[in-house]
C-alpha cells in the first residue's frame, strides 16, 4: 500500500480533505433543500376547516376535496367550470377559470388555490385533479375504489 | 364452462406457483449448508417452475381479456367489448392486481435465466441468490394469493367499464412494462450481493458477473422513465413532460442510485476500493426499487390513511423494512471482509470525481425520497397535509443536475490515481474553452437579460435571500447547461478522435473503420461515452423547452388566423366524428412561416367524449351514430352532434356526468436541418373545446424549443445502453479468470 509509506499524519489530512468536501456537499444539499422547503410548502385545507375559518384563505393555502358527484358545469368556452367540492362533511361552491384537466370528473381528488368571493363562491385560479382510478387507493371497506363510471345505476340482469 | 376451466386454472395455477416459489427458498437455503447439488438443483428446478406456472397463468388472464369475460372483476374494470385488441392485453396492465402478475411474471423469468445461466458457474454464491430472488418473488405471489387476486369472479356483466381513456396510448402501455423490467431487473444484482455477503466473497465477482443485469435493469428504468415523460407531453395536453409527481419519482430514485452504482463498481474493480459503498448502493437501489412499486401500486399517495386501508399497503411496508434493515445489518456484519485495498491519494483522480459524482447522485436521489415522503410524514405526525411543488424539487435539484453534467466530462478524462498537470493541460484545456466559448456567446447574445438578472441575484445575495437568489440565478440555467453540455460533447469528440487516430496511425485503416473498430473493440467504454452524449441531449432539451416555452390561448373561428412567435397559424376547419370508444371534433390547423408566408406542415388535434357504456340510453345512440359512421351514412355528422345534445340531457337525468374527457394533442415538430434555428422545436396545439355547430374552437397553444432534443437524447441513451451490454469477447476472459482464481483461493482455504 503505497500511502502507508507517506506516514499516518499525511494520510490523515488526505482523508481529512476528502472528509471536508465529502461533508461540505452533503452539508449544502441539506442546506439548499431547507432554503427550498420554507419558501415553498404549501399547507392543505379540508374543505370542512376552511368553511369553519375561510378566514385562513391566505397565500400559500390549498384546498383539496372530492368533486361532487353531478356538480360540474362546463361552460362552452372549456375554460370556465363550477363545480362543488365535498370532503363528506361540508361542501364549498367553486368557480374556476384556467385550463380544465381531463382528470377533472365526478369523485375527482381536487386540489383548488384562490380566494373566497364576495357571494360565497371559492373563485380559484388553480385546480388540479387526480382521477380516482389513478392510483387504486382502497375505500374504508377494503373493497377497491369503484372507476368514475361505476356508481352509474348498472342495467338491472 | 370452457372459461371457468380456464379461470380455475389461472387461479390455482398461482397457489401452486407460490408453493413452488417458497420451496425454492427453503430448498436454496438448505441445499447452501448440505454438500452436493441435490437440494440445490431442487431449488433451481422450483423456479423454473413457478416460471412456467406464472406465464400459464398471465396466459389465462390475457385469455379472459380477449374473451370479454365480463365476469372476472378484473376483466370488467379494465376492458370493455368496445375495447381496440391492443389495449384489451395491455389492460392487463391497467390495474392492481394485473400490474403485480406482470411484475412478479418478470421477476420469475430474470431468475430464471439467472439459474439457467449461473447452472455451472457461481456455485457458493447461487444458493444464496436463488434464496433471495426466490424470496421476493414468494412475497409478492403472496399478494397475490391472499390480497389481490386477478380472478375474482362475479355475475356475468353485460359489458366492462373499460381502461381509463387517458392509458389509451401505445407509449403508456409499454411504458408501464419498462418500468417493472427495471425495477425487477434489480433484483439480480442485489442477490448476488446478498449472496457475496453472507459467503464473505466480497471480492468483484458478484457484481461482474451481473453487471449486465445492472446495465440491462438501469436501461430499462430509464427507458421507463423517458417513456412516462414521453407519454405525460403527447397525451396530458399541459405542454410539458415532468411534473415532479411521485410516480414519476418513485422511478427516478433507483435510477439515480443504480447510475451511481454502475459507476462506483468500476472504481472496486480497478483499485479494490468502495467495497462498503457498492454494497450499500445495490440494496439501496433494490430497496428503492421495491419502495417504487409500493409506492405507485399502495395508494399511500392520495393520503396516509388510505394506506392503512389499503390491502397491500402494510405487507408491503413489512417486505420493505425487511428488506432495507436485514440487508443493513447483515452488511454491518461483514465489514471486516469489506476492507479497502487501496485508498484515494488525490482529490484530481478518476476514483475522487466518480466518488463525487457518486455522492451528488445519491444525495439528490435521497433528496427526491425526502421531498416525496414528507407531505406523507408531516400527515402523519401533524395530521395536516402539506405538498412540495416542482418548483421545490427544481430549487434543489438542478445545481447539482449541472454539477453532475461537469463530473460527466471531468470523470472519463483525468487520470487514475492523481492527474498530472499534463493531463489535466491535454485532456480539458480545448473542451474547457469550447464550453467557455458557448457560455460567454449565449451571454452576449442575450446580454440585457443577463445584466438584470445578475442585478437580481446581487441584490438577493446583499439581503441574504437564498431563496430569491436562486430564483433569480434561473435565468443563467440554460446558457450554463449549453456551456457544460458543450464541455462534455467535446470531451467526449477528443476522445472518439484520438482512439482512432491512433488506429489510422498503427494499422494504416479508414478513418470511419478505425472508429468503427475502436467501439466494437471497446463496447463498454464506448458505449457509455454514447450514453453521456445521450444525456447532455437530454439535459438541452430539457433546459431550453423548460426555460423557454411559449403559451397562448385563443378562440377562433374556422378560416381564422393566429400569429404565435414567427408562426402563423391558420383554423382550416372540424369534422365530427365516432370511432372506438369515443365520439368528438377533429380539429385541423395549417402552420405558415410568419415573415415569408411558407407553409410548414399541418396539426390535427381531437376533442373527445368518452360516453359511459353503462347509460343503456347513451351506449344505444352511440353505437347507432358509429354504425352511421362505419355505412358512409350522410347522416353520420348529424348524428355526433345529435350525441352532443343528448349527453346534457341524461346528465341532468343521471345527477352525475356521464362522459368522460380527452384530448388528442396536435404536435408539429420542426426536424429539418434546413430550418436551424427552429430544429427540435415542437408547436403544440390541443383544443379545449370545440362547438359541434359553428365549430368555433378554443386553442391552446405551446411553442417548446429544441423539446425533441429530449427525445433524440433517449434514442442515443438506448443506443449507447445497447453497445455497453453486447457480449465482449475481452470482459468474459477477464471474468472467467477472476472466478477461475476465486475458486482456487477458496478451495485451498
Amino acid at each position: 500500500m503505497p500511502t502507508r509509506q507517506e506516514g499516518p499524519i499525511a494520510v490523515d489530512r488526505k482523508r481529512l480533505k476528502f472528509l471536508v468536501l465529502g461533508c461540505g456537499i452533503v452539508a449544502t444539499m441539506g442546506g439548499l433543500l431547507i432554503v427550498a422547503m420554507s419558501g415553498g410548502a404549501t399547507y392543505y385545507l379540508t374543505v370542512a376547516e376552511f368553511v369553519a375559518h375561510p378566514e385562513r384563505s391566505a397565500a400559500g393555502l390549498r384546498i383539496n376535496g372530492k368533486v361532487d358527484t353531478g356538480s360540474i358545469v362546463r361552460a362552452a368556452s372549456g375554460q370556465d367550470v363550477t363545480f362543488v367540492m365535498t370532503d363528506g362533511t361540508a361542501t364549498l361552491p367553486i368557480r374556476y377559470h384556467g385550463i380544465v384537466p381531463d382528470t377533472f370528473v365526478d369523485e375527482a381528488d381536487v386540489v383548488v388555490e384562490g380566494q373566497l368571493a364576495a357571494d360565497g363562491t371559492f373563485e380559484a385560479h388553480t385546480l388540479l385533479a387526480k382521477c380516482p382510478s389513478k392510483y387504486e387507493a382502497a375505500l374504508e371497506d377494503g373493497q377497491p375504489m369503484p372507476d368514475h363510471t361505476d356508481l352509474v345505476p348498472r342495467p338491472s340482469n | 364452462v370452457l372459461r371457468d376451466l380456464t379461470n380455475s386454472i389461472g387461479h390455482w395455477g398461482l397457489f401452486v406457483a407460490l408453493v413452488c416459489a417458497a420451496w425454492s427458498v427453503v430448498a436454496a437455503l438448505l441445499g447452501a449448508r448440505v454438500r452436493g447439488r441435490g437440494l440445490q438443483l431442487s431449488a433451481e428446478r422450483a423456479v423454473l417452475a413457478t416460471f412456467g406456472l406464472l406465464s400459464l397463468a398471465a396466459t389465462c388472464l390475457v385469455s379472459g381479456f380477449l374473451a370479454d369475460d365480463f365476469r372476472l372483476d378484473y376483466v370488467y374494470h379494465y376492458s370493455s367489448s368496445s375495447q381496440p385488441l391492443p389495449y384489451k392485453i395491455g389492460a392487463l396492465w391497467g390495474g392492481q392486481a394485473g400490474s403485480l402478475l406482470l411484475w412478479v411474471l418478470f421477476l420469475s423469468a430474470m431468475s430464471s435465466i439467472m439459474v439457467w445461466t449461473n447452472r455451472r458457474k457461481n456455485r457458493a454464491l447461487m444458493p444464496w441468490a436463488t434464496a433471495v430472488v426466490g424470496a421476493t418473488t414468494t412475497f409478492f405471489l403472496v399478494l397475490l394469493n391472499f390480497i389481490e387476486p386477478p380472478f375474482l369472479t362475479s355475475a356475468m356483466r353485460p359489458d366492462g367499464v373499460g381502461l381509463n381513456p387517458q392509458l389509451k396510448n401505445y407509449w403508456m402501455m409499454i411504458h408501464p412494462p419498462c418500468l417493472y423490467l427495471g425495477y425487477v431487473g434489480f433484483t439480480v444484482p442485489f442477490a448476488f450481493g446478498i449472496a457475496a455477503l453472507v459467503t464473505r466473497r466480497t471480492g468483484d465477482i458478484w457484481f461482474r458477473t451481473t453487471r449486465r443485469w445492472t446495465v440491462f435493469a438501469w436501461f430499462f428504468l430509464g427507458t421507463g422513465i423517458l417513456l412516462g415523460a414521453y407519454w405525460a407531453y403527447i397525451e396530458l395536453g399541459w405542454g410539458g413532460y415532468w411534473a415532479w409527481d411521485p410516480v414519476e419519482n418513485a422511478s427516478l430514485m433507483p435510477w439515480l442510485t443504480g447510475t451511481a452504482f454502475l459507476h462506483s463498481v468500476m472504481i472496486q474493480e480497478r483499485k479494490g476500493m468502495l467495497k462498503v459503498w457498492n454494497a450499500l448502493l445495490v440494496i439501496l437501489t433494490f430497496s428503492l426499487s421495491i419502495f417504487g412499486t409500493f409506492l405507485t401500486r399502495s395508494g399511500i399517495l392520495s393520503s396516509v390513511h388510505s394506506f392503512a386501508t389499503s390491502d397491500i399497503g402494510p405487507a408491503f411496508g413489512v417486505f420493505l423494512a425487511l428488506v432495507f434493515f436485514g440487508s443493513l445489518l447483515l452488511l454491518v456484519s461483514r465489514l471486516d471482509s469489506l476492507r479497502t485495498e487501496h485508498r484515494l491519494e488525490s482529490l484530481l483522480s478518476r476514483e475522487s470525481s466518480f466518488l463525487f459524482n457518486n455522492l451528488i447522485l445519491v444525495g439528490m436521489a435521497i433528496t427526491v425520497l425526502f421531498l416525496t415522503t414528507f407531505p406523507l410524514l408531516s400527515e402523519l405526525a401533524t395530521g395536516r397535509k402539506v405538498t412540495m411543488g416542482p418548483p421545490i424539487f427544481n430549487l434543489v435539484n438542478i445545481p447539482w443536475a449541472l454539477l453532475l453534467l461537469t463530473l460527466v466530462g471531468i470523470g472519463p478524462m483525468i487520470a487514475w490515481r492523481k492527474a498530472s498537470r499534463e493531463n489535466l493541460l491535454r485532456s480539458f484545456v480545448l473542451p474547457g474553452l469550447v464550453g467557455t466559448w458557448v457560455l460567454v456567446l449565449l451571454l452576449i447574445l442575450d446580454a440585457r437579460a443577463y445584466v438584470a438578472a445578475s442585478g437580481a441575484v446581487l441584490t438577493a445575495v446583499s439581503r441574504l435571500d437564498v431563496q430569491a437568489a436562486f430564483s433569480a440565478l434561473k435565468t443563467f440555467y440554460p446558457a450554463i447547461t449549453f456551456g457544460l453540455g458543450a464541455f462534455v460533447l467535446a470531451t467526449v469528440t477528443i476522445e472518439f478522435w484520438r482512439g482512432a487516430r491512433v488506429r489510422v496511425l498503427n494499422y494504416g485503416e479508414s478513418a470511419g473503420m478505425a472508429l468503427g473498430r475502436l467501439v466494437w473493440r471497446n463496447k463498454r467504454r464506448y458505449g457509455g461515452y454514447i450514453v453521456h452524449v445521450g444525456i447532455v441531449l437530454v439535459f438541452f432539451g430539457v433546459a431550453a423547452s423548460g426555460a423557454y416555452q411559449i403559451e397562448t390561448v385563443r378562440e377562433l373561428a374556422p378560416g381564422e388566423p393566429l400569429q404565435v412567435e414567427d408562426y402563423l397559424m391558420r383554423y382550416d376547419g372540424y369534422r365530427l366524428v365516432a370511432h372506438d370508444d369515443y365520439f368528438g371534433a377533429e380539429a385541423t390547423l395549417s402552420l405558415f412561416e410568419a415573415a415569408t408566408g411558407k407553409p410548414i406542415g399541418q396539426i390535427e388535434t381531437e376533442q373527445r367524449f368518452h360516453p359511459n357504456m353503462m347509460v343503456p340510453e347513451l351506449r344505444e345512440a352511440f353505437q347507432h351514430v358509429k354504425a352511421l359512421g362505419a355505412s358512409k351514412s350522410p347522416q353520420y355528422g348529424d348524428g355526433v352532434a345529435a350525441l352532443y345534445r343528448l349527453v346534457p340531457l341524461l346528465e341532468r337525468q343521471a345527477g352525475r356526468e356521464v362522459k368522460t374527457l380527452s384530448t388528442e394533442v396536435g404536435i408539429h415538430s420542426s426536424m429539418s436541418p434546413l430550418a436551424a434555428s427552429r430544429f427540435g422545436e415542437d408547436v403544440y396545439v390541443i383544443p379545449l373545446a370545440i362547438d359541434p355547430a359553428t365549430g368555433r374552437a378554443n386553442f391552446r397553444v405551446f411553442v417548446n424549443p429544441m423539446v425533441n432534443f429530449l427525445w433524440l437524447g433517449g434514442l442515443v441513451f438506448v443506443l449507447g445502453a445497447h453497445l455497453a451490454v453486447l457480449p465482449d469477447a475481452r470482459e468474459r476472459r477477464r471474468l472467467d479468470a477472476a472466478m477461475a482464481l476465486e475458486e482456487r483461493s477458496v478451495a485451498v482455504a
